[in-house]
């Protein structure tokens, strides 16, 4: 799925809703591989799905995603040993 | 079964039919290539179930002028809204203000909580047409009660509640506005902001044109009505307690995802056509009917004079024949389906002087055509003039 470490980041909410409205943003501001995927077991142990773009970006990214801030549960950037949360 | 096509169908006040042919294509979609669970499984079938679930809720608060989509949650219908917006907030002590135009979902819920003593209930008079008397709301509310709820347009006489006068009243008082918009939403302007809505409840099968099984409440922000029902969100798993957060706190269980697919379609089609081109279309049809019933002889009508203070909606009653008769002569003879009857709105048939038998309801819709209108008047005079000559 990934094109080896560091090639995404992650957003993850409370909400399949502000998942749904994060991937509306992030595709109407062109980021990049912008997509639906599941929430990665090291991240949440929710069965649902998050939303990933090209880590390159990621700074854009949480810009934003602000609007959403109070569903955000964390910005996490693909990392060889999983995921690191975006400070 | 009957052939469809030689019935006119006047009942869209109960459920809007035809829809738009979008509507169905878009459940048989659905059914056919999406089939899954919102909200749920990572997966992208489930995925794009849940795709339809969030523009839904996108499309209505477009629709309704709601800057946060999350903050619409979807029920079954405008009953299972309301009861959400008066069990969810009402706590004992509250008063409450409603008017006597009120369906029994409004009705029934509030009744529950007076007969219980959680809350004391005050119903304000509305006139003959069943227009609220705004002099009468602007004493009430200097009382300062904790709700006031009331439907934006009347079920049975169409009458239409001055909307932003009222939220602008309410707001002022500091009194939340629950507004019922079963018949309104999607065939009149609504505007949360402006209007000073708190609470809109809505259902999805009449003007909307979206399926049965479908509707929503919206709410403030800082409004936050206790959940009716708990259970599994696809949301907080690890948790045991219902999470806070909009839109799952109040939607617990699987969507009716495909229902949604349709509404999503019919609250589309509104916006292709255009909310001010639909109300001219309704108004027009309701002016061609009241224009042919009016200085009929042995037709009562109800409700305000002018089609332009209505939703689509004319009730009448026929003098020496009871609503249910009238109804089955004008479905026997004429093809002409209608709703006899109280409507499930007795305080509304109190105000208006036709309680217990109720009226005869002519409810066109935006396909309704002119000559089915003009069936439906040659169908009265009919009826009226048959009572006259006493056959």
């Amino acid at each position: 799925m990934s094109a080896g470490p560091g090639a995404f980041a992650i957003a993850t909410f409370h909400s399949t809703h502000s998942v749904l409205k994060a991937e509306k943003i992030l595709k109407e501001a062109k980021l990049g591989g912008v997509r639906l995927v599941p929430v990665p077991s090291q991240v949440s142990s929710d069965c649902g799905v998050t939303v990933r773009f090209a880590a390159a970006q990621v700074a854009h990214a949480a810009e934003l995603l602000h609007v959403l801030d109070d569903d955000l549960q964390g910005i996490f950037v693909e990392s060889a040993g999983g995921w690191e949360p975006y400070a | 079964m009957q052939d469809t096509r030689k019935l006119i169908y006047l009942d869209n006040g109960a459920t809007s039919f035809p829809k738009p042919p979008a509507v169905a294509a878009a459940m048989s979609h659905f059914l056919l290539n999406v089939g899954g669970s919102p909200g749920r499984s990572g997966h992208r079938l489930s995925q794009e179930a849940a795709r339809v679930v969030f523009e839904c809720r996108e499309a209505l608060a477009r629709l309704f002028g709601a800057p946060d989509s999350r903050r619409i949650i979807f029920t079954l219908n405008a009953t299972q809204a309301l009861n959400t917006a008066i069990y969810g907030i009402l706590k004992p002590g509250d008063r409450v203000i409603t008017t006597a135009m009120e369906h029994n979902s409004t009705m029934r819920p509030l009744r529950d909580l007076e007969r219980r003593g959680v809350i004391s209930l005050e119903v304000l008079p509305c006139d003959t047409a069943g227009r609220l008397e705004l002099g009468h709301l602007e004493a009430a509310l200097r009382t300062r009660p904790r709700l006031l709820a009331a439907v934006h347009a009347s079920n049975v006489s169409g009458a239409i509640l001055p909307l932003r006068e009222v939220g602008a009243m309410a707001r002022a008082a500091g009194t939340l506005l629950l507004v019922d918009a079963a018949q309104s939403a999607g065939a009149l302007p609504i505007d949360v902001e402006a209007d000073g809505i708190d609470l809109l409840a809505f259902t999805g099968h009449k003007a909307l044109f979206g399926p049965q099984g479908t509707g929503g409440l919206w709410a403030r922000p800082g409004v936050e009505p206790e959940p009716l029902f708990r259970g599994g969100t696809g949301s907080n798993s690890e948790l045991e307690e219902q999470p806070e957060f909009w839109p799952d706190r109040l939607e617990s269980g699987t969507q009716n995802a495909v229902g949604l697919a349709g509404l999503l379609a019919g609250v589309s089609f509104i916006a292709e056509t255009g909310l001010p081109a639909i109300r001219e279309r309704e108004e027009a049809l309701t002016k061609r009917l009241l224009d042919g019933l009016t200085d009929l002889a042995g037709v009562t009508l109800y409700g305000p004079e002018h089609a332009a203070e209505r939703s689509p909606i004319v009730s009448v009653t026929f003098s020496g024949l009871v609503p249910s008769e009238a109804g089955f002569l004008l479905e026997e003879g004429f093809g002409v389906l209608t709703r006899v009857g109280l409507h499930c709105a007795p305080a509304a048939h109190r105000t208006l002087g036709t309680y217990p038998q109720g009226t005869v309801r002519f409810a066109p819709g935006f396909f309704t055509a002119d000559a089915e209108i003009d069936v439906a008047i040659e169908g009265c005079r009919y009826l009226a003039a048959k009572k006259a000559a006493g056959r």
